[in-house]
């Protein structure tokens, strides 16, 4: 029988208290509360429009090595088959100054790699295939084992690197105490209406986001998706965790633990394949923020902890409290006016019908219009934000993205809020991890 | 600001920088409403003093007219018209000032608001007893006022937004004019006069002796009643 961690309980219930108590004394406060979310939302948004233009080279090519350390491109197959095919033969054909291996560590039972020239297969037996623990983490680890090469450059099998991607990352891992460097990853399809949001997500967030982590000497993780790092210091770190399920976060840590860096290059795209469903997208979502809160507990040392510099002191308590102080303060500020405007018309309605008289509604006296004065302000800065964003992935709006944009400004951030709350429940009561 | 390379340290001092910015920002913000604010409410403050003026005026013109001029009532009535309409636009807009601002109009304005406004019902009272005026109908309209939100409020709200369309579709029919008050006991001569007149609610007004907390526009009982047929 599985012991009851009752200490990680305590953490997420204190959290999940935290945020309803908090929900209570915003009721009677909803003007500060919207202050403080403007305040946060402009110190975030103005920090990565600073740290853009301070650090104008930090994410840029570097030059690529004298000496051009040997490389194994390496991807997995044992629950993917179907996007693996096209990316083994994409991985064959990187640009790289010397011959290098591609291997895919499956559980044999991928035979379509017998007609693919040059691909190195390294079989992992299902034995070791332990339920509830993460069977990615299990025979990444056992496969790299086997791998002697300088650098790795982990490729998702859903992910389509460009030609260039391995050139331009390698350069990175130059600098002192960097280990591992992320590319931009973006999707690949673009398809219905769950797939342009998440178009729009990737191009407003990620790319942005991963470079003012880099010049904060933050990023922690090393993105599962595509990255190169240092076999060496894989294999010091004692490879992914198999508790965890979103190893790469997890992995991050313990790389910004032993005092190494993650870099990221705005210039080396891979582009992967995204849940074209909701409940696909939902089910993606809530492993990574479960993933995220398990890691955040089992590494909550980290957390004000001046050794690990900006990261420990700001970058964690600062993503930790705009996750979940963020996610009351939205849900509370939404849920505030929800109940107004659900009461408020709640009158009306009777009213109208009683005196058989009907007003048009006036939506001044549900929302302070002065409000919009600061609104106003935090919208001019965050589209400077949104044009540097779109500028770093070359992302061009066109027609097509823009009801994606304003469904992704609007409302995808509730849904974001919405799942992170679920999984902080799901934590607490210890449910059923699913891959 | 200075360029840096990828391999130096970083500079803490953003975090600083960035927040003075957002300072800076929350102070100009801040300052532009308060002293848009504060331009609008001196405009109106403004107008309502040369509104008690004017009134002043029209008291001293009826002393005067007294001893002088027959057609008294005539002019006066004239004048008093255009008093009602400057008092009507001067409330729409006093409306929209608490509706925009970012702090509610202040205890100075609003008591100038009342005071002028009760100054003008009396300035009616006395002429319609004087002159005797059928044609014109003038009511005291109270409106109830809640400091925040809650479920009363919005249940009152909800009532005021359907009252007033009619008292304005009466207004139209009847040639009413309505003097807004507030439904609030903190200003003196303004809580003596919810007392004297009974009124018991709001939104209500105060119509020919009577207060009435509903009525239809278009029931004839009631517009018979009121002198409007």
């Amino acid at each position: 029988m599985n012991k009851i961690n009752w200490s990680k309980k305590l953490f997420f219930l204190v959290l999940f208290l935290f945020i309803f108590i908090f929900y209570f004394i915003s009721i009677y406060a909803d003007v500060f509360i919207f202050l403080i979310i403007a305040f946060i939302f402009l110190y975030l948004v103005i920090l990565i429009i600073t740290i853009y233009v301070y650090y104008p080279t930090i994410a840029k090519d570097r030059p690529f090595p004298k000496k051009t350390p040997t490389v194994a491109v390496v991807t997995y197959a044992y629950n993917n088959f179907l996007p693996v095919k096209r990316t083994v033969k994409k991985l064959l054909n990187l640009k790289y100054p010397i011959p290098y291996k591609v291997y895919v560590i499956t559980d044999g039972t991928c035979n379509f790699l017998d007609d693919i020239k040059g691909v190195k297969q390294i079989i992992i037996d299902k034995k070791y295939f332990i339920r509830d623990k993460n069977v990615k983490s299990i025979i990444m680890n056992k496969g790299l084992k086997k791998i002697k090469e300088e650098n790795i450059f982990c490729v998702d099998g859903d992910t389509i690197p460009k030609e260039d991607a391995l050139m331009k990352l390698t350069g990175f891992l130059e600098e002192d105490k960097v280990v591992a460097v992320n590319g931009i990853i973006l999707p690949e399809n673009k398809n219905n209406f769950i797939e342009k949001i998440q178009v729009v997500e990737y191009n407003l967030n990620w790319g942005i986001y991963l470079r003012t982590l880099s010049a904060m000497n933050s990023i922690n993780i090393p993105i599962g998706a595509m990255f190169l790092m240092k076999k060496k210091v894989f294999d010091q770190l004692g490879g992914y965790s198999i508790d965890n399920f979103v190893e790469d976060k997890e992995l991050g840590y313990r790389i910004i633990k032993a005092g190494y860096k993650i870099r990221c290059a705005e210039s080396a795209r891979g582009y992967t394949e995204t849940p074209d469903t909701f409940s696909k997208w939902f089910r993606q979502r809530t492993r990574w923020s479960r993933g995220e809160l398990a890691t955040l507990y089992e590494h909550r040392d980290v957390l004000f902890n001046f050794k690990y510099n900006v990261f420990g002191v700001f970058v964690l308590p600062f993503t930790f409290f705009v996750q979940t102080l963020g996610a009351s303060l939205v849900f509370s500020y939404v849920f505030i006016y929800i109940r107004r405007t659900i009461i408020h018309f709640y009158f009306l309605i009777i009213e109208f019908f009683s005196q058989n008289i009907f007003v048009f509604p006036k939506f001044e006296i549900l929302v302070l219009p002065s409000v919009i004065y600061v609104v106003l302000v935090s919208l001019i800065v965050f589209f400077i934000y949104v044009l540097l964003a779109f500028k770093l992935t070359g992302f061009n709006l066109t027609g097509r993205y823009v009801i994606p944009l304003f469904f992704f400004l609007i409302i995808y951030m509730y849904l974001i809020v919405f799942v992170y709350i679920v999984s902080m429940v799901k934590e607490l009561f210890g449910a059923k991890k699913r891959w | 600001m200075k360029k840096k390379n990828f391999n130096e340290k970083f500079n803490k001092n953003i975090f600083v920088f960035v927040f003075l910015i957002i300072v800076i920002l929350f102070i100009i913000v801040f300052s532009a409403i308060n002293f848009y604010d504060n331009y609008k409410r001196s405009v109106i403050e403004d107008e309502y003093n040369i509104l008690q003026q004017q009134i002043i005026l029209d008291d001293i013109y009826n002393s005067y007219l007294q001893v002088t001029d027959s057609n008294k009532c005539d002019i006066l009535n004239n004048q008093l018209e255009s008093y009602l309409i400057i008092n009507d636009q001067l409330y729409k807009r006093l409306k929209s000032i608490n509706q925009n601002a970012i702090v509610e109009t202040d205890d100075r304005t609003k008591l100038l608001f009342v005071l002028t406004n009760i100054k003008l019902w009396f300035h009616y009272k006395t002429i319609d007893k004087e002159c005797n005026l059928e044609d014109k109908n003038v009511a005291l309209y109270f409106y109830p006022e809640f400091e925040s939100f809650s479920v009363e409020k919005a249940k009152y709200d909800a009532k005021t937004v359907v009252f007033v369309e009619k008292l304005r579709r009466l207004s139209d029919n009847c040639n009413i004019h309505s003097i807004a008050l507030p439904y609030v006991d903190y200003i003196p001569i303004l809580n003596q006069m919810i007392l004297d007149y009974g009124v018991k609610d709001a939104p209500a007004i105060y119509l020919n002796g009577n207060v009435y907390y509903d009525f239809d526009y278009n029931d004839e009982d009631f517009l018979t009643e009121i002198g409007c047929r």
